[in-house]
Formats: C-alpha cells, sequence, structure tokens
C-alpha cells in the first residue's frame, strides 16, 4: 500500500512537472514583426541613480518612423527580488518615444522594450545597463527614495543599440 | 511489563503542543514536509531550465536568493533549525537507506566541519564569480548539484555524511541554529540510561520485524519492536541525552519517533543558552573556525555588494597584473574569509591569554573555543541585516512571479510595494547592535570563566575584535547598495 502510495506521488509529480512546464507564459507574447529597429538613448548619459528621460526611437525595415505603436519599458535590476520600473507609453512623435523613467539603484540593469505595432505584431530590444550612484544616492542600502522629477531634456545623443 | 509512563516535568516539550506536536511526531510528518518542499524545488529547476533568464522574473532566484535566505534567518531565531527538519535535499538519505548501497562510514579524517569550512568558501565564490543571483539557469543546477551530492554521499557512506559534513546550508543553519530557542533533549535521563538499544541514535528500522525484549532493571523487562515501519536513528549521530547543542542537529525528530519509551522530545530553552554553557560545544579547532569564518563570510557577502569592492578589485588587478576575474576574487575572499578571521582570531587568542597571565595554564585551542561561541549573535546579526534587505525591499514580488509562472500576466504594480526604508534601516540597526551587545556579553562571560579575576584584560582582544567587525559591517551597510556582480573583467 506505502508502495502504491509512493509510486503514486511519484508520477503526480512528474506530470504536475510536465503541466508546470507547459503553463509557463511564452516570451515574448505576439508575433515577432521583422525589420524593426529600436534605438535608445538617455538622459543622464551615462546613468547616474534617480529621475531619467529615455527617448526610443523606432523605425522600419526601410528606415521610416513607426507611428501609432505603443510602448513597453521594463526596467529589471539583475538581481532577484527588486522591484521592476515599469512604464506604458502610448503616444510618440515622429516614431520617437519618450519616457519619464527612474533608475532606483545602482548597479545592473536589464531594460525591456516592447514595441506593439499597430498591426499587432511586436519587436523587442533588451538592454543591459550600469547605472552608477548619483550624487543624491540615498545612505544606507536606501534603495526607494521617491523622486518625483521626472526631467525631459531635450539632447539625446548616445546611441545604447542593445 | 515494566511502568515507563512518564511524568510531565522540565522544560516545555514542543511536541506536546496540540497539532503542531502531533504532527511533527507523525513518522510521515516529516516526509510531508520534504515532499512539500521538495516540490518547491521542482518548481525551482522547472523555472529556472524553462524560465525567463531574468532573475527578477524566475522562481529559481527570487526564491532562493531571496525569500528562502530572508525567512530562513527569522525562522532559525523565532523557531529553530526548519529548514533542515523539512530540507528536500535529505529525501536521498532515505531512498539510499532502502537501496541498501550504503557502505563504509565517512573517513575518519574528514569527520570534522574542515569540509564544511571549504563548502561554505566554494558557494560564496561561486556566487559572486558566476553572479548566481543573476542566473537562474545556475541556480537550478545548484539545486541538482544538492540533490546529486546528498544522494552520492548518503548512498556511499553509513551515516548523514553529507548534513553533517558537507552541506553549506546546514553548517549555516547549525551555527545559527544555537541561537534558536528550542533543542532536542529527554525527559527522564535515567530512562536513557537504562534504554538497550538506544533506538534514537541506532534507529527501530529493520528490513524484517524483530521483537527484542530489554532488561530494563530491576528484573523488569520490555518488548521493542524493530521493524519495516520503524524509523532510522539519528543521520548526525547524535544521544539524544547527551545533546547539548543545535550543532549538528537537523531537527529530524528520528530520535523521538524512534525512542521506545516516549522520552525525547523538542524541548523550549532561552535563546542561545548554550553558547553562554561551557562544554556545550566540542572544543575543536574546526568548529570554532567555523564559526568564527562565518562570521567574517558575512561581511564579505556584503562588502560585494557596495561601491568600495569595485575599487579594491580594480586596485588589486592593477597591482598584480590580473587578467581573471576569478583569480581577483580568490584573492579578495580568500584573505576576507579565510585569512583575516583566522589571523585576528589566533591573534585575539594569543593577546587574551598573554593579558590575563594565562599563558601557561591554557593553550590557544582551549582560548579560541571558549570565545568563538561569541562570534554566533555578531555573526547572525550580519547575517540578518544583508538578508532583511533583500527580502524587505519588495517581499511580495514573489508573487507576480508565481503568476507568470502559471501563465497569469504579474500584477508587478500592485505587488510592487516595498517596506519603508526607515524600517529597513532601523530593523539593520537592531540586529547589528543587538547581536554586538549579546557578542559582548558572551565574551565578558567566557573571560570571567576563563581567567577570573585577570578576566577584563582577557575580554580586551576579542571585544576590539567584536567592535572592530561591528563597525565595519556598519560602514559597509551605511553604503550605497549596488544591485551589480563583481563582473571586473568583462
Amino acid at each position: 500500500m506505502a508502495r502504491q502510495a509512493r509510486s503514486w506521488l511519484t508520477f503526480l509529480l512528474l506530470v504536475g512537472g510536465l503541466v508546470l512546464t507547459a503553463c509557463r507564459q511564452a516570451e515574448p507574447p505576439g508575433a515577432q514583426a521583422a525589420g524593426i529597429e529600436i534605438a535608445v538613448t538617455m538622459e543622464p548619459d551615462p546613468p547616474v541613480t534617480g529621475a531619467a528621460t529615455l527617448w526610443v526611437s523606432v523605425r522600419n525595415e526601410a528606415g521610416e518612423p513607426v507611428r501609432d505603436a505603443k510602448l513597453n519599458v521594463r526596467g529589471d535590476m539583475t538581481h532577484a527580488g527588486m522591484v521592476p520600473v515599469i512604464r506604458d507609453i502610448e503616444e510618440s512623435e515622429d516614431g520617437v518615444f519618450v519616457v519619464p523613467f527612474e533608475w532606483t539603484m545602482s548597479g545592473d540593469w536589464i531594460v525591456d522594450f516592447t514595441v506593439m505595432l499597430p498591426d499587432g505584431e511586436t519587436a523587442q530590444e533588451r538592454l543591459d545597463i550600469t547605472v552608477a550612484p548619483g550624487e543624491n544616492e540615498p545612505e544606507g542600502h536606501d534603495a526607494h527614495a521617491d523622486h518625483d522629477a521626472h526631467d525631459v531634456h531635450d539632447e539625446h545623443e548616445t546611441p545604447h543599440d542593445g | 511489563m515494566a511502568d515507563m509512563t512518564l511524568p510531565h516535568r522540565g522544560p516545555i516539550d514542543v511536541l506536546r503542543v496540540p497539532l503542531i506536536g502531533r504532527f511533527l511526531r507523525w513518522r510521515r510528518g516529516r516526509l510531508v514536509m520534504q515532499v512539500a518542499l521538495f516540490a518547491i524545488a521542482l518548481l525551482l529547476v522547472i523555472d529556472g531550465f524553462t524560465g525567463p533568464q531574468n532573475a527578477a522574473r524566475n522562481l529559481a532566484t527570487v526564491t532562493s536568493w531571496v525569500h528562502y535566505r530572508g525567512l530562513l534567518v527569522v525562522v532559525l531565531l523565532v523557531a529553530g533549525n526548519l529548514f533542515c527538519m523539512a530540507c528536500p535535499f535529505a529525501l536521498p538519505r532515505s531512498a539510499a537507506r532502502r537501496l541498501s548501497i550504503r557502505g563504509k562510514r565517512f573517513p575518519r579524517a574528514l569527520r570534522n566541519k574542515w569540509l564544511a569550512i571549504g563548502g561554505l568558501f566554494l558557494l560564496f565564490f561561486l556566487y559572486e564569480w558566476l553572479d548566481l543571483w543573476a542566473s537562474p539557469l545556475l541556480t537550478a543546477w545548484v539545486i541538482v548539484a544538492y540533490f546529486v551530492a546528498s544522494f552520492v554521499l548518503e548512498a556511499l557512506f553509513t551515516e548523514s555524511a553529507f548534513c553533517k559534513y558537507v552541506c553549506p546550508l546546514g553548517s549555516f543553519n547549525y551555527v545559527y541554529s544555537t541561537l534558536s530557542p528550542t533543542q532536542i533533549g529527554v525527559r527522564d535521563p535515567d530512562i536513557c540510561a537504562r534504554c538497550v538499544g538506544k533506538e534514537c541514535v541506532n534507529g527501530s528500522y529493520a528490513p524484517q520485524p524483530v521483537i527484542r525484549v530489554d532488561d530494563i532493571g530491576g528484573g523488569q523487562t520490555r518488548e521493542v519492536k524493530h521493524g519495516p515501519d520503524g524509523v532510522l536513528g539519528c543521520g548526525t549521530l547524535l544521544f539524544a541525552p547527551q545533546v547539548k547543542s543545535n550543532l549538528d542537529c537537523t531537527m529530524c525528530l528520528d530520535c523521538v519517533r524512534a525512542c521506545p519509551y516516549d522520552n525525547a522530545g523538542l524541548m523550549l530553552r532561552p535563546h542561545g543558552r548554550e553558547l553562554s554553557e561551557p562544554g556545550s560545544w566540542p572544543g575543536r579547532w574546526d568548529v570554532s573556525l567555523l564559526v568564527v569564518i562565518l562570521a567574517f563570510t558575512g561581511m564579505t557577502n556584503a562588502f560585494g555588494m557596495v561601491p568600495p569592492v569595485y575599487a579594491l578589485l580594480e586596485w588589486l588587478a592593477n597591482t598584480l597584473y590580473l587578467r581573471s576575474e576569478a583569480v581577483a576574487l580568490l584573492i579578495l575572499f580568500g584573505v576576507g574569509n579565510l585569512l583575516l578571521p583566522v589571523a585576528l582570531t589566533l591573534l585575539a587568542g594569543w593577546a587574551s591569554r598573554a593579558l590575563a597571565g594565562a599563558a601557561g595554564r591554557l593553550s590557544l585551542r582551549e582560548v579560541v573555543a571558549a570565545f568563538a561561541p561569541a562570534f554566533v549573535p555578531l555573526g547572525f546579526g550580519v547575517w540578518f541585516a544583508h538578508y532583511a534587505f533583500h527580502f524587505l525591499i519588495a517581499p511580495l514580488t514573489i508573487i507576480p512571479v508565481l503568476q507568470e509562472f502559471f501563465g497569469m500576466p504579474g500584477e508587478w504594480t500592485r505587488f510592487g510595494a516595498a517596506a519603508d526604508t526607515t524600517v529597513i534601516s532601523l530593523v539593520q540597526v537592531v540586529v547589528l547592535a543587538g547581536g554586538f551587545f549579546w557578542s559582548l556579553l558572551l565574551a565578558q562571560r567566557a573571560a570571567m570563566r576563563l581567567y577570573k579575576r585577570n578576566g577584563m584584560p582577557g575580554l580586551m582582544p576579542w571585544a576590539l575584535l567584536l567592535l572592530g567587525m561591528m563597525l565595519v559591517t556598519w560602514w559597509i551597510m551605511s553604503l550605497p547598495m549596488e544591485m551589480r556582480g563583481t563582473d571586473l573583467f568583462a
């Protein structure tokens, strides 16, 4: 009886494992658009903790700006367990999205840019960015000081193509 | 039949608490907990191998490096070594016994904590070098490696060699469960003295049913049944009535289940009682240095996340013309985790003995062993302050990670709240200062016990070392945290 119970338990664990593997959300969602170029510039550059602005330029194969697209930006620190910074931007000008962002802590970041094109397809870009401590870096492993100002600057020079 | 009914006296036995006690004493109680943690480990391995290679969005990394560690230090302090109790890596022990492929005892030369020290050093070196916290895939491999190592060692040797001599997680838990308020004990030592089978350590398992009649003195006898439904004895070979410490106790409770007289229990005790009781620990170099090294490792582990570590690594690289990050980290951790703690411990022990005028009376080993327990509270404070930061900064992010694992959209905004930074800082200050003063008190007691009237001068070197460690940790904690790897040569 005990042996039978153990066999069932093993079987259930194996089946459960396979089912859970299948549950995993596929990444990225939606069909992948071909030939879309995503270029990112930022201010301040190099990035430091605090408020920042990202300019995300989206162009098609012909190098023309993509209009009427939507942008999702998600910044994760490479260390597990940190709160991501997420921005959804629905308006762009000549294919350039202006994203008020915030580097909440110095260190290594993974920033995913997902562009939802008007035809439902998506395009993605990932940047690995190292953020240095800013002048106003909070003391004491303090990562979540609020930064109210999301200054938007006009200059955006250095591209960070992933 | 002898009347072996036990009066309920002495310390409070947690296993007498309704429901909880009954569950823990149930012969399948531990297995249920282990299967639950095994299922969680399975999820972590699945997500580590198949999920997104983004540490913040993967169960393997979030659970292993944030939530497990954050909860572990709290549970060790308020309850005891519950993780070893429910450890899924110990499941192979039972399997190995059933497979009957166990052979000799672990080699005598390795029956100490040197391997554990090496394992801890290796784990924390790999953690930094390979940026394990940032890699779900490597984290999953670490979990798999734990299972394999546990099974192989359990299968090859007759005792729980992996738990007792190798496991870095277990070594951490053993050391800091010495602070906890529970400990295996017996209600009546006389019963243990008369016990013939010593089932708490020998077990009541036998491939075929056996009934043994014990002569328990006074012309009285008692039937003791062994059989396939019996339980294994203590895997780490502790004899319940002689247990004075939580070191090496996995809290498996097999001793309790195996005892034919229902004499063993999980007793409540004052927090960290064993640390101030002489003779609780074996006065060996390996045990003493494990405790000190673990405290220093806590400091270097935190130091690995603040800006000066990058400056130091760069300086090392330029000065020694290094081109390998692994070598630079080996030097950093070799000095910080091994050389410095060993050198400072020997120096403090030598100075303490000399200042107290006890050079001819006490060996250096005896002095170090007497003061080693004082490093437990401070070391624990260092680890607690570090782990609490990682846990409290986003405690609920495990929920959206789980949501995404099960194919749902993760509600990151909803569950992205962090504890107030003032609260986090306060927790860090309290555990660090609390650990330091507790350590100082233990050191003072050890000095008075060891040196009598010359206790004060004998205390000074140890007090200075503890103070220095506390101040360095304080400085580290006051620096801005940088969540990045020590990827020096990228």
